[in-house]
């Protein structure tokens, strides 16, 4: 009886203020006062900016619609979300564009925003949206919100004049992951804001751009200007490497190998700093480091983190200076380092997701994850695991969409009490339940999709060098069977190849290199080679 | 041996993307152990020398080191024997030389067994016991090592000192010519310890003149770089 009583005063409040708004304002009181009006019907009354002209689009209201309008004013959103069902299911206005905005502003505003502002992107006609409807959305989701960081949809131009050109760029920008697409990074870029995440995720594009595209003189202009911005969007040791990548691609060697040294041990970059480092060398023509620089990396604790051309190239400067034995061993150390990986990262994309459950648990929580914290685990996944940039993506949006699919199930759970004209649990919150559930599953497998493909890139990558570890064995036989040849005919001058690797610090010290490593010593390795490919100085 | 390389390079005839997943893993096993036709090479044999060139973890150029110690002393005159404390200071030119000053202050002159002895028996023993020294150095550390102490690496330097200064003693102060060795151990970018043996040799004034005091005492410090 109470609730029959109540919904005919908010239906006549409702009728009385669409219809006799011109009314003076002391009359109306008299109609509360007369009706036992709430506070929040004063305040329809009174606020003529909010839903008063939505109310107008909808035309004639019925009592469950002014319930709902009710509620919005009163910005009691989760009972106007549970009121939609009984308002406006199956009527037209739930079909136009501006019963679909008030519809994804409800799942807004009760903390499902990214499924809301998804929902409202499948608008695709946003300029027939009502005025008063965009202003709630502008208000409710400025373009630096959460919800824009993370949701995912293809942009359409007419919401640029809506919500305007950051929010396009910020869209359209985090889709440009091939930075050969020239023509859609220059026109993201024109349209950017300065000190924004999206301007210098751009800027970076930019300058691969040019770098893959063989123009690396622009590319270090570009990068060398982004380096110089006070941004930390873009790892500066990332930055630090690519630069070093342009000036090799260019042949400025020995610029290429200063900023290879810059990258700090610490960094999850050094590995591979000190593999292309080791190219360096042996480009230079300077074996010897290039053997220095690969003892470090053959190391064991860096097994499960190192690529497979580390152990290729150290095998090849051996290969260089005639050192037989160390080709041996390192023929030995691919097969004890890459063997178990394979099969591991094999394991990976068919049975044994547990490590990527760890992976995604840990990155969920804690946001970006250094290889290191891996633990065991980096022997079972793929090394760029973690500095992948769409999978860390993907985990941030996996994670904000279970926490919408745990406030969906939790509406879901509460529309008894929390729903006004039905009685028991709704059907139409049962499926947003089920929605969010849907998307955040979708995206954890698009994360758990991405690992393997990652994994399947390695084992390939495992492969490749393996048949060119074969070549270095083939060539090893060769040279090994010449061998005699080539020290007799040798010439008498002893060739002595002096490594320049090590501190180039001031105040150095200086240790005999024996079997046992030091962590400390790691990457301090200089290697002196005399005698290499030359008769001994006794035969 | 040919044998070998021609099925090598059959092998390498299949395209890696070709290779099912389980054919990776075999042909890891064929990879490497051919160990005797490597040993075929041996005319060939380079010499590699493998050096760790790193950086010191403490730098010593123009830092100060000051240093509260504990010195405690034997030899010399047999009636007694002395403990100082005192408060070393060491100016680092390079981590190779530093020059320092370090004042002692005797806190405790004890009558050995000797002495005891000579007083129960009613006889004073002649003593010019030291009461405090002040004393140039300057230091020379060569040579260097490492210890891995639970996973953390600490550098070391043994190092030798020579110097002089005054030792002022019961009955005036005599010049005093010092040298001494030991280990510097540099924890951290500040905290230091010395551990050393030093000699001193100065004359004291007895009742029948004087007598040269060859002195050995063993040393202890724990500093900090400024």
């Amino acid at each position: 009886m109470k609730l029959f009583r109540k919904t005919i005063c908010n239906f006549a409040v409702g009728a009385l203020v669409a219809q006799a708004l011109p009314l003076a304002a002391h009359a109306e009181e008299n109609i509360m006062d007369l009706l036992g009006g709430s506070d929040a019907e004063v305040v329809i009354g009174q606020d003529k900016s909010l839903t008063r002209e939505l109310r107008k689009a909808v035309g004639s209201l019925t009592a469950e619609q002014n319930i709902l309008f009710n509620f919005i004013d009163n910005k009691e959103f989760k009972k106007a979300f549970y009121q939609w069902g009984s308002a406006f299911e199956g009527k037209a206005f739930a079909k136009s564009p501006t019963g679909q905005a008030l519809k994804a502003y409800l799942f807004y505003k009760v903390g499902l925003e990214i499924n809301g502002l998804e929902m409202l992107m499948k608008n695709t006609n946003p300029s027939a949206i009502h005025p008063e409807m965009v202003a709630f959305w502008k208000e409710a989701a400025p373009v630096d919100s959460k919800a824009w960081k993370l949701a995912d949809f293809d942009w359409n131009p007419k919401w640029t004049n809506i919500f305007g050109r950051d929010a396009e760029v910020q869209i359209r920008s985090r889709k440009v992951f091939d930075a050969n697409n020239y023509a859609l990074i220059e026109e993201l870029l024109r349209k950017s804001k300065e000190d924004t995440e999206e301007r210098a995720w751009l800027e970076w594009q930019l300058a691969l751009n040019f770098a893959l595209n063989g123009d690396a003189g622009k590319g270090a202009k570009v990068l060398s200007l982004l380096m110089k911005e006070k941004q930390n969007f873009i790892d500066q040791e990332l930055m630090t490497i690519t630069a070093a990548r342009m000036l090799y691609e260019k042949g400025f060697l020995d610029a290429a190998i200063k900023y290879y040294k810059q990258v700090p041990k610490k960094s999850d970059y050094w590995v591979e700093a000190q593999e292309e480092l080791a190219w360096s060398y042996i480009r230079k023509g300077e074996p010897q480091n290039t053997m220095a620089v690969t003892k470090s990396l053959v190391h064991p604790a860096f097994k499960s983190l190192i690529g497979p051309e580390s152990v290729f190239l150290r095998s090849l400067s051996q290969l260089k200076v005639c050192d037989y034995k160390g080709v041996a061993q390192s023929l030995e150390d691919y097969k004890s380092f890459f063997r178990p990986k394979a099969a591991n990262l094999e394991r990976l994309q068919t049975d044994n997701v547990e490590p990527i459950d760890f992976f995604f648990k840990n990155v969920q929580e804690k946001g970006r994850m250094p290889l290191k914290k891996l633990k065991t685990y980096a022997a079972h996944l793929p090394r760029y695991v973690t500095r992948d940039e769409v999978l860390f993506r993907l985990s941030q949006r996996a994670s904000a969409l279970e926490d919408e699919s745990k406030i969906a199930k939790d509406l879901y759970t509460q529309s008894l009490q929390g729903g006004t004209a039905k009685v028991g649990f709704q059907a139409d919150i049962d499926r947003v339940k089920v929605l969010t559930q849907d998307k955040y599953q979708t995206s954890k497998n698009a994360f758990y999709s991405r690992v393997k493909r990652l994994a399947e890139e390695e084992v390939n990558e495992i492969a490749q060098i393996l048949q060119k570890m074969h070549i270095v064995e083939a060539e090893l036989l060769q040279q090994a069977s010449v061998s005699q040849d080539i020290a007799a005919t040798d010439k008498k001058d002893i060739d002595v190849k002096k490594g320049s690797t090590g501190s180039e610090a001031k105040d150095v010290l200086k240790f005999p290199g024996s079997s046992e490593v030091w962590f400390d010593e790691i990457s301090h390795f200089k290697i002196d080679v005399k005698k290499g490919c030359q008769v001994s100085s006794k035969k | 041996m040919k044998k070998t390389i021609l099925s090598l390079f059959a092998v390498l005839s299949f395209g890696y993307e070709s290779m099912a997943a389980s054919e990776i893993l075999k042909d890891f096993d064929s990879l490497g152990g051919n160990s005797d036709i490597y040993d075929k090479a041996s005319a060939l044999n380079p010499e590699i020398k493998t050096q760790i060139i790193q950086n010191r973890i403490v730098d010593r150029r123009m830092r100060l080191e000051v240093a509260p110690s504990y010195t405690t002393y034997w030899g010399g005159n047999p009636y007694i024997s002395s403990q100082s404390a005192g408060l070393d200071m060491h100016f680092h030119l390079t981590p190779r030389w530093s020059v320092g000053l370090s004042y002692n202050f005797q806190f405790m002159n004890s009558v050995t067994d000797e002495g005891d002895w000579l007083i129960q028996n009613e006889i004073v023993p002649d003593v010019d016991y030291p009461e405090g020294s002040i004393l140039g150095k300057i230091t020379y550390y060569p040579f260097y090592g490492k210890l891995n102490l639970f996973n953390n690496i600490v550098h070391f330097d043994i190092y030798g000192s020579v110097g002089g200064g005054t030792t002022q003693l019961r009955f005036g102060n005599q010049t005093t010519m010092t040298a001494d060795f030991g280990i510097g151990i540099w924890w951290s970018q500040h905290l230091t310890t010395r551990v050393g043996y030093q000699f001193q040799t100065y004359e004291a004034q007895l009742k029948n003149g004087s007598d040269r005091l060859n002195i050995s005492s063993g040393l202890i410090s724990v500093g900090y770089l400024l």
